[in-house]
């Protein structure tokens, strides 16, 4: 009935994780509990759960992150403490548990800080800078956030039920596989993992759908403000790059579930194949986080030295490269593996190649500050501290892509202390940097700078006494996960870093102080202005916080840092642009999709790490049945009235008198000095409207996300063809192609298939000539064909089980069955997916939201249609041709 | 110049500080010794140009703070081709630089490639095991577990590959690290200059009893080494199937030991998978992984 569950899955017997997951458990019950004494239920479902606002979505995933922070905060002081304690003694922490913890600090760290919060920021001034009033598809955001919430709670679980992954944040094979770990915590780590990752990769085509698609109007490519463009880098990445972790993560859980040979150490397994995979996505992944860092740094050393950035296409064009090459580097995270010398210096000359728009984002920065007038607000201290620390860290990033040195450095405490100096050097002081200056414009309050000093200076501080010593430690040849030693001078070292962890603890603790504080002072810390920093791009524009729809009226761009175009006008003419004409405003209305999607998520998760199967069906038709209902809702939209808006304008319009006419401190008086006439790219920076007219309609950016998408779907198959492409010859003595393909029966399901998507064209037709009898007759063959088509592949696969043939027989074949099996599986929810839309047409007509997703539908069963014809032609003829 | 000098001082010296702690920046042999001058290089060659810029930092931030009358405010200034040209040039230069040094260096230190020498190589065979590593001396007959005995001053060549969980050979103070996989092997050559005793690790993490999973080098004058095979030859136990299927059990913080006889064949039926396999893990109630010697002795 429960699977693998049972009592003894609570540990009982060990006080550590007891003692953790009791006082977790009695939190989160605290604060459920006040929750409903105090009646805040109605006002978390509607302001917060069910929201689809993205300044809220992103206040919601930067919370999420920021609690796990102290999560892996406290996984991280537990194994300083081992280290510190463990010289000639086995410390406190055995190694099953010793292991479980830096599996889950390097894990949570990454997945459930760093791209929560990273995510939630975009989510939270995307919109806000590019001047418009939402995401692309708001209530996938919900969604995307509320999978993520999943992983997160997943992970939590794992504390009180079970066990972690003891593999390491990668969960290399063999070590992951059932063999060398048999319980639930790879499966926990895994499925985690999976669930989260789905939000991520809607997060990833939401956001460059928003990018290119939905703008204010002027806001060409070249005025976006340059968070905006390494968000567009960020999320172009996601979308290339999280298909690889899913198809990796996927096979992994083939071989531990159903006995594939993927990367086993028996019958042609390939765990070699693995770890060129993870890299291939865990690469990318550092630039998804440190991108928008480098976005933020930019924003806030711009505008707290009173300049606009330097080199600003020098910026994009840096950022650009970035993205590309991040995809050209990933085995230099093992040159130890042998690859040979040609191989290790091609990828140790790319690396380095990273360095060099790095190395140009550094000196732009330097040139922005020069000739400024710099406030050392909290932000702005934080960027200086991540520029000092993170050319450290490049620097360390460098000598390790310089393979003889790599060769000595691996995995050694100086290849720990590297990525974390880019990691806290980088994407966290860019985090904190991003939280006190986004802060006010969230709550319409500043954070305490007295604290926030205190903290950057703990921080600072702690991350150099915490992490030089273990530069030393590397070089005095300590590996990483040691969970005790005996060598005597390592240890004071360690003792000296688990002393700089004190001080992070201090750091985090000001933090803390510095939100209670802030929220006792909030009227004394009230932005009333919207413009607490002097700012210069478009979130400053509106109110703090801004009102749900964010801007009353859409800002017409006309130049590079919109708004500082427009304050500067404003204030030289000592007075506002006149009273606009206000008009209604349609905002997307709140949904429990996400929240609902994501119950069923945690529960199908749940019942899969345990072997619940019951459980995994009622999640898995629970899931699709929310897509239905949410797909069927009649009214997506509400309308917010002309003098609604009026009205919320008004207020802002008030404080905004007071800023212009200098009675508000912080604000520089407008500046006198002339704009130079020599500047080329700034005039033509003053093109009225450069020729984008503002957002595209919903029929476009619906499909332009579709293909994004699709994109990513490809991206995938990609992941899964290459493994066959290695595996094709990994027989294991077993049956190859030439014996068990039969291609008669394989070129009558690719007719079927051509047909079929002949047919859904036609069915497309029909829909745009609002003809509901052909319509649904096309969807009917179409859908009837794809039955023939998945009819002959089972008849196939089941032909093959029979001879004993199966996934378990060899690595060839278990290469086979995912490729093939994954796109028989597209076709079977292309199937559900037609079911519903063509009862959705019957029902409601050809309402606008039903004919573009049955434009996607089309898209979608074409695609399927280009990658059979690639699966038919690389796997089958090529696999039988003599 | 004088600049590079001084920085290179500098890392000598703390090179220097760090050398007699028995890390990678005192090595006893010609491939550590090539790879610390590469690693020195290299940081002495960055921080030519990360000093000025840490300086420069911290200089543009003070000198064009608000409070300074004296800075001028350029509000304005936001691009020069001549300053763009070079600062992407720095960098460009610099990396060219080092990307030579990449691609020589990784080709002049190749792991597979044989070292220079006179005397032909000593060839040991090394499986790594559920927590301990097995050296095969093929040529002898001869083996040991967690202990490695070879002459000074001469090559040895190591083949290597793993009964089951990845990990990494790793004589920091001879050089090179490589991977020990299952199902294939690798290779890497390394030479101690002087006899003496070096630490020997995994450098990639195994499970539960990976902390354990050390040996140590030992070695020896041309005389002793010749000595100790001599007395090794019916020493200890005999490395059969049977022996070799305990072994490949889990266990940690195996004493060292010696073995004779061992099979000619058996490196190579673990690589192609027809020795025992590996033990590995057990499930116990509850969804744990268990191991099955964590953290004591084996």
């Amino acid at each position: 009935m429960l699977g693998k569950l049972t009592w003894a899955a609570i540990p009982l017997d060990q006080p550590i994780p007891l003692a953790a997951s009791g006082l977790i458990i009695v939190v989160v019950l605290g604060v459920l509990a006040w929750a409903t004494i105090k009646g805040h239920w109605p006002y978390l479902w509607h302001e917060w759960i069910t929201s689809v606002d993205h300044k809220r979505i992103g206040v919601m995933y930067c919370t999420l992150g920021l609690i796990m922070l102290v999560r892996g905060f406290i996984d991280a002081v537990m194994m300083r403490s081992q280290q510190a304690l463990a010289f000639h003694a086995q410390g406190y922490l055995p190694p099953e548990h010793y292991d479980q913890i830096f599996s889950a600090h390097g894990t949570i760290m990454i997945f459930f800080v760093a791209m929560p919060v990273v995510i939630g920021l975009m989510n939270f001034a995307v919109p806000l800078q590019l001047g418009v009033r939402d995401v692309a598809f708001p209530t996938f955001n919900s969604v995307s956030l509320w999978l993520t919430a999943s992983g997160i709670l997943l992970v939590n679980v794992s504390l009180v039920i079970g066990e972690f992954a003891k593999t390491g944040w990668l969960a290399y094979p063999p070590l992951s596989e059932l063999k060398f770990s048999p319980g639930v915590g790879v499966d926990y780590y895994l499925w985690s993992l999976q669930i989260s990752g789905i939000g991520t990769l809607l997060t990833g085509i939401n956001f460059v759908t928003t990018i290119l698609k939905v703008r204010a109007p002027g806001m060409i490519y070249t005025r976006m403000p340059i968070f905006c463009w390494t968000a567009l880098a960020s999320n172009l990445l996601i979308v290339a790059a999280f298909p690889i972790l899913t198809a990796t993560f996927a096979m992994l859980l083939l071989d531990r579930y159903l006995g594939f040979h993927f990367f086993t150490t028996d019958a042609g397994g390939n765990a070699m194949m693995y770890i060129n995979l993870i890299w291939a996505w865990g690469h990318p992944e550092v630039y998804i986080l440190i991108l928008p860092a480098f976005g933020i740094f930019s924003e806030v050393i711009s505008t707290f030295s009173g300049k606009p950035l330097f080199g600003y296409r020098s910026m994009i064009i840096a950022t650009m490269a970035i993205c590309i090459l991040s995809f050209l580097v990933w085995l230099h995270h093992f040159f130890t593996m042998g690859a040979g010398a040609d191989v290790n210096g091609f990828f140790g000359i790319m690396t380095m190649i990273i360095a060099v728009p790095t190395g140009v984002k550094i000196f732009n920065w330097l040139f922005t500050m020069w000739g400024g007038r710099i406030r050392f607000a909290t932000p702005m201290l934080w960027s200086l501290s991540f520029m000092v620390t993170f050319v450290i860290g490049g620097m360390t990033g460098v000598l390790l892509a310089v393979p003889p040195a790599d060769f000595v450095l691996h995995n050694s405490l100086f290849l720990v202390a590297h990525f974390h100096n880019v990691i806290i050097g980088g994407v966290l002081f860019g985090v904190f940097a991003a939280y006190t200056y986004w802060f006010p414009k969230a709550f319409g309050f500043r954070l305490d700078e007295q604290w926030g000093k205190a903290a950057f200076w703990l921080w600072t501080i702690g991350f150099y006494v915490a992490f030089m010593p273990l530069y030393v430690l590397g070089l005095e040849g300590m590996t990483r996960r040691m969970q005790h030693y005996d060598v005597a001078a390592w240890h004071p070292w360690l003792l000296i870093a688990a002393g700089g962890a004190a001080l992070i603890l201090a750091g985090i603790g000001c933090q803390v102080a510095q939100l209670v504080v802030s929220i006792r002072n909030r009227e004394a810390l009230r932005d009333t202005t919207g413009d607490p920093w002097d700012g210069r791009t478009l979130e400053w524009a509106t109110a703090s916080p801004p009102p749900a729809f964010n801007f009353a009226v859409m800002p017409n761009v006309t130049g590079e840092e919109a708004y500082w175009g427009i304050k500067q006008k404003a204030l030289a003419q000592r007075q506002l642009s006149e009273l606009p004409n206000y008009k209604p405003i349609e905002m997307p209305r709140n949904s429990p999709t996400g929240f609902v999607t994501a119950f069923f998520a945690v529960a199908t998760g749940f019942a899969l790490i345990w072997h619940i199967w019951w459980m995994v069906m009622i999640g898995l038709v629970g899931a699709f049945a929310t897509f239905v209902v949410f797909a069927w809702r009649d009214v997506a939209e509400y309308d917010l009235s002309a003098a609604e808006v009026a009205e919320a304008d008004r207020q802002r319009r008030e404080a905004r008198v007071a800023l212009v006419e200098g009675r508000e401190p912080g604000i520089a008086p407008a500046i006198t000095t002339k704009r130079p006439e020599h500047d080329p790219h700034r005039l033509r920076g003053l093109d009225p409207d450069g020729g984008h007219t503002g957002p595209a309609p919903k029929r476009i950016v619906t499909g332009y996300g579709f293909w994004i998408f699709l994109l990513s779907d490809f991206v995938m198959f990609s992941g899964f063809y290459a493994s066959y492409a290695v595996l094709s010859h990994a027989t294991a003595g077993g049956p190859g192609p030439q014996q068990l393909f039969h291609l008669p029966t394989v070129a009558l399901e690719t007719a079927f298939l051509l047909l079929s998507s002949f047919v859904c064209g036609m069915a497309t037709i029909a829909s745009n000539a609002r003809n509901m009898l052909w319509t649904q007759v096309c969807y009917v063959i179409t859908g009837l064909l794809g039955i023939g088509f998945l009819f002959l592949e089972g008849s196939e696969f089941i032909k093959m089980l029979a001879e004993g043939a199966g996934p378990q027989r060899s690595a060839f074949l278990s290469a086979f069955f995912t490729l093939v099996g994954c796109h028989g599986l597209h076709i079977t929810v292309g199937l559900l997916w037609l079911g519903t839309m063509m009862a959705q047409f019957w029902a409601k007509g050809f309402r606008p939201d039903i004919l573009r997703r049955g434009m996607c539908f089309g898209l979608f069963w074409h695609a399927l249609d280009i990658i059979w014809v690639g699966i038919f032609t690389n796997v089958y003829l090529l696999g039988t041709s003599p | 110049m004088t600049f590079i000098n001084r920085t290179s001082v500098g890392a000598l010296a703390l090179a220097l500080l760090l050398a007699g702690c028995g890390g990678v920046l005192d090595p006893h042999g010609p491939i550590g010794a090539s790879e610390r001058l590469i690693l020195i290089d290299s940081v002495a060659i960055m921080l030519v140009i990360v000093i000025p810029v840490i300086v420069a930092t911290l200089g543009f931030a003070w000198w064009f703070r608000a409070s300074n009358d004296r800075a001028t405010y350029l509000p304005y200034w936001s691009f020069s081709g001549q300053l763009e040209l070079i600062v992407w040039a720095i960098p460009a230069l610099v990396i060219t630089f080092l990307g030579g040094i990449a691609w020589f260096g990784s080709h002049a230190l190749d792991p597979f490639e044989p070292l220079p020498s006179k005397t032909p190589p000593l060839e040991v065979q090394v499986v790594s095991l559920d927590w301990k590593w097995l050296f095969i001396y093929p040529n002898d007959g001869v083996a040991s577990v967690n202990q490695l005995i070879i002459p000074a001053g001469a090559p040895v060549h190591f083949t290597l590959t793993s009964s089951g969980v990845m990990n990494s050979f790793f004589v920091p103070q001879l050089g090179s690290q490589i991977y020990a996989m299952a199902g294939m092997t690798s290779q890497l050559s390394l030479q101690a200059d002087e006899p003496g005793d070096y630490p020997g690790i995994s450098a990639q993490f195994s499970g539960d009893g990976f902390s354990d999973m050390r040996f140590v080098v030992h070695a020896m004058s041309a005389d002793d080494y010749a000595r100790w095979l001599d007395s090794a030859k019916d020493r200890g136990a005999v490395l059969d199937t049977a022996t070799y299927a305990a072994l490949a059990q889990q266990s940690s913080g195996v004493k060292p030991a010696t073995y004779h006889g061992a099979d000619p064949k058996l490196f190579d039926s673990i690589v192609n998978e027809t020795a025992p396999p590996s033990g590995g893990a057990q499930e116990q109630p509850g969804g744990h992984s268990s191991s099955r010697a964590a953290g004591g002795g084996g």
